[in-house]
């Protein structure tokens, strides 16, 4: 009786929990707080969006949930256990990217299998598939400067794919991209990491595009300027794929764009 | 002995009055020069391979024609004062007079058409357009051509020639070299820290405010706001400096190609006129050489010509080695030695105020006591060289390792963290990777640099007013020493061979070797979002 209650709560507990995290820095005797005391839980097959003004820390949050940072308060568990430093079970995707210019679109996505303890073969084929995946085929041995964004956060995509984490994180994915390629991606991607067969079982997305938010997320958390607190956490119950022109749309970006200002 | 130290300020502000004429100088210089080449492709052709071909020549080769020019015909005071002058300016001017034509080069074409559209004069443009946008490269090619500078400066203010020593009255330089030669390591000591203290002054107060002033006169692109960390701008500093120089200072082989017989499709008249004044001008540069060596040597015969260039290539292949094998000891303890301190906040914070200090000493004033510690050993002048030859390589690697480390943007580490690569991946695929196309560059400037550095660590005497020669160091054999032994001996011919033979040699690396990789290597691994 006793295991299987423990395995029931298992199963109910979250995948990720951020509790009473933090964080301040010392800047000449003046107390700088960026993080005050955030809170919130992500489960399987759930997407997050997290909105904030910029320069609120969302960045510096995401570096704590990913093991990256310390927090100064509060902790982070993944899968219940409070995590130190970088774990397996989370990868990031970045803003810029990311990759090593010295290496073509193979060796980056391969760099990401390094420390599985994989033969030599079996990763170059998780690399071509991932490569694959992200509609990068005949493009292997490009190196990143021969890219255009789009194909080089496809690249990025990639090696989250290969690596397969189950929780990824990301840290303003499509600002970097012009609008149109932005929107191709999001889509693709959405499809990509959010299918059956990935293993990818929940995102976290920082962003300030308060509609990308709502075109991709389950839930909306609303933060507030520096320090950062949770303003609200919205749940986005549009049915997918979302339609950008509807009603509803807008309602929830009129919701959210209020609760940012 | 602190009673000194007044004479030593006095004699350091001689000094640097020198150093600044010749800064100055070597910008006049250069924009008049580089202005026009960046202008007139008549001036273009004409100057380019000029600039080329005298970039490459040792810096001692300039050293007969300063002393016929400057201390035959002047009163002595004078004459030595302005030799030294020229002798830093020839050190100094060259990379800047190739940055001023880059910068001229550059200049998007909007400003010059909207300089049209307002019909400003000539001298408007000049003064409105050209210098402002030469500004930011003159800057950071004016920081390398300090240090360079400075090692002349300490070499040059005495020196010896046959029998006659001339020297300035009031200098570091001398003074450095007189307490040295007479064993006064006290006062040598306060010497250097006065130099390190007034090099430091300068690095702070002029070169870097000169850079950082020169930063809002870049043209078409956005000033980026700088770092706030002082240790990291001294970095990056350092490294746009070094990049400054090396991407002005390598050839750029086209321009050194002898115009060929064949005349491209549609050219004018005008450019068969500049082809024909440039074969016209090598045609007379080469009867010059010949006359020149046959006037200076009556009874000079073929055969003592051959005998004289087997010479100068069997000391040019030593000193090869010399460089070479001084040049991969250094790499071998400055790359992993740069990494080391900058993936390190804490080691880097430690240690930089001490490498900026140390590194403040040109390798010419650290030659004495090197010579003297190393005496007893064997192959003591073997050792004096390799040492003087590493200190003036090794601040250029080790500065520009830390800076191409310390660029990697923090989303790529964070990656390499989230990965979990481990410590020697993360050096293999990260750090040394992304160390390396400043390492190339720190590389280009310190083995260009080590070349003109054997005049003084292959051979050195310094002799003092009224005393004989005191020989400080010297090799068996190598180009430098036998450059500087055909300058006391007033061998015109041999020098001829040696500078020549030298230019030669090292045109023909830097295009062979050092652009192709350069090139390269900031092709591929520049970050570029």
């Amino acid at each position: 009786m006793q295991t299987l209650s423990r395995d029931a709560a298992a199963v109910k507990s979250p995948l990720l929990e951020v509790s009473r995290v933090s964080l301040s820095y010392e800047l000449e005797k003046e107390k700088l707080d960026v993080i005050s005391d955030v809170s919130f839980g992500l489960c399987k097959d759930e997407f997050l969006g997290i909105v904030a003004p910029s320069g609120a820390g969302k960045s510096s949050l995401l570096r704590i949930i990913s093991g990256l940072q310390r927090p100064t308060g509060g902790e982070v568990r993944v899968k219940g256990k409070v995590i130190h430093s970088p774990v397996d079970e989370v990868f990031m995707i970045f803003q810029n990217f990311a990759l090593l210019p010295w290496k073509n679109v193979l060796e980056n996505v391969l760099l990401a299998l390094l420390c599985k303890d994989l033969p030599e073969e079996v990763r170059r084929q998780k690399a071509l598939k991932a490569i694959e995946d992200v509609n990068l085929k005949g493009f292997e041995k490009a190196y990143p400067g021969e890219l255009s964004g789009g194909m080089k956060q496809r690249v990025g995509i990639a090696r989250a794919l290969a690596l397969e984490p189950q929780i990824l994180l990301m840290d303003e994915p499509f600002s970097s991209l012009d609008p149109l390629t932005a929107d191709h991606l999001r889509v693709e991607f959405y499809s990509l990491l959010i299918s059956q067969e990935s293993p990818i079982q929940a995102v976290v997305m920082v962003s300030h595009n308060v509609e990308e938010v709502v075109e991709l997320a389950d839930r909306a958390l609303v933060l507030s300027d520096r320090p950062s607190r949770v303003v609200q956490d919205v749940k986005i119950g549009l049915p997918r794929p979302r339609n950008k022109k509807s009603q509803e749309f807008y309602e929830y970006t009129d919701r959210i764009y209020s609760l940012l200002t | 002995m602190s009673d000194v130290i007044p004479g030593l300020v006095v004699d350091t502000a001689y000094s640097w009055v020198r150093m600044f004429v010749a800064l100055a100088l070597s910008i006049l210089f250069s924009w008049c020069v580089g202005i026009a080449a960046g202008r007139n492709r008549t001036a273009e052709r004409l100057i380019l391979p000029a600039l080329d071909v005298l970039q490459s020549i040792p810096i001692l080769g300039f050293f007969p024609i300063v002393l016929v020019v400057f201390v035959s015909y002047l009163p002595l005071s004078l004459g030595v004062n302005l030799s030294v002058t020229f002798l830093i300016f020839t050190s100094m001017s060259w990379n800047i007079a190739f940055s001023v034509y880059e910068s001229v080069k550059s200049i998007p074409a909007d400003y010059l058409d909207l300089t049209r559209m307002e019909r400003m004069s000539l001298w408007r443009r000049v003064t409105e357009l050209y210098i402002p946008a030469t500004w930011g490269k003159v800057a950071y090619n004016s920081a390398t051509s300090w240090s360079v500078g400075l090692f002349y400066l300490i070499s040059s203010e005495m020196f010896s020639l046959g029998n006659s020593a001339y020297s300035v009255k009031h200098g570091i330089g001398v003074d450095i070299a007189t307490f040295a030669s007479q064993h006064r390591w006290g006062d040598y000591a306060l010497a250097i820290g006065v130099l390190i203290a007034a090099v430091m002054l300068t690095r702070f107060l002029f070169l870097g405010e000169f850079s950082s002033w020169s930063e809002k006169f870049k043209l078409g692109e956005e000033s980026r706001p700088p770092k706030k960390d002082p240790i990291y701008r001294f970095y990056s500093w350092f490294n746009a400096a070094t990049r400054a120089k090396v991407s002005s200072a390598l050839p750029r082989g086209r321009h050194l190609r002898i115009p060929s017989v064949k005349l491209q499709k549609g050219s004018t008249d005008l450019r068969r006129l500049v082809r024909a004044v440039q074969v016209v001008l090598l045609a007379l540069l080469a009867a010059v050489a010949v006359a020149a060596a046959f006037s200076a040597a009556p009874n000079m015969n073929l055969g003592q010509l051959g005998a004289d260039e087997a010479e100068v290539l069997v000391a040019m292949a030593y000193s090869f080695l010399r460089v070479w094998y001084v040049y991969a000891i250094t790499a071998a303890i400055a790359l992993p030695l740069g990494i080391c301190i900058a993936v390190s906040d804490r080691a880097l914070h430690a240690v930089t105020p001490l490498l900026q200090v140390v590194s403040a000493v040109p390798a010419s004033a650290l030659l004495f006591p090197v010579a003297l510690f190393v005496s007893t050993l064997p192959f003591s002048g073997e050792i004096t060289a390799a040492i003087v030859i590493f200190l003036g390589m090794v601040w250029y690697l080790i500065f520009n390792v830390i800076a191409g480390v310390r660029a990697i943007p923090s989303e790529i580490r964070d990656t390499a963290r989230l990965l979990k690569v481990g410590r020697w991946n993360f050096w293999r695929h990260v750090y040394i990777p992304a160390a390396l196309p400043s390492f190339i560059t720190g590389s280009i400037t310190a083995v260009g640099g080590a070349w003109n550095t054997l005049i003084i660590a292959e051979y050195y005497v310094v002799s003092t007013r009224g005393g004989g020669a005191t020989p400080i160091t010297q090799v068996s054999l190598g180009l430098g020493k036998l450059l500087d032994l055909a300058t006391q001996g007033g061998n015109i011919t041999l020098i001829g061979l040696c500078v020549l033979t030298m230019s030669l040699f090292i045109v023909t690396f830097n295009i062979a070797v050092w652009r192709r990789l350069y090139n390269r290597t900031t092709k591929r691994y520049s970050y570029g979002g």
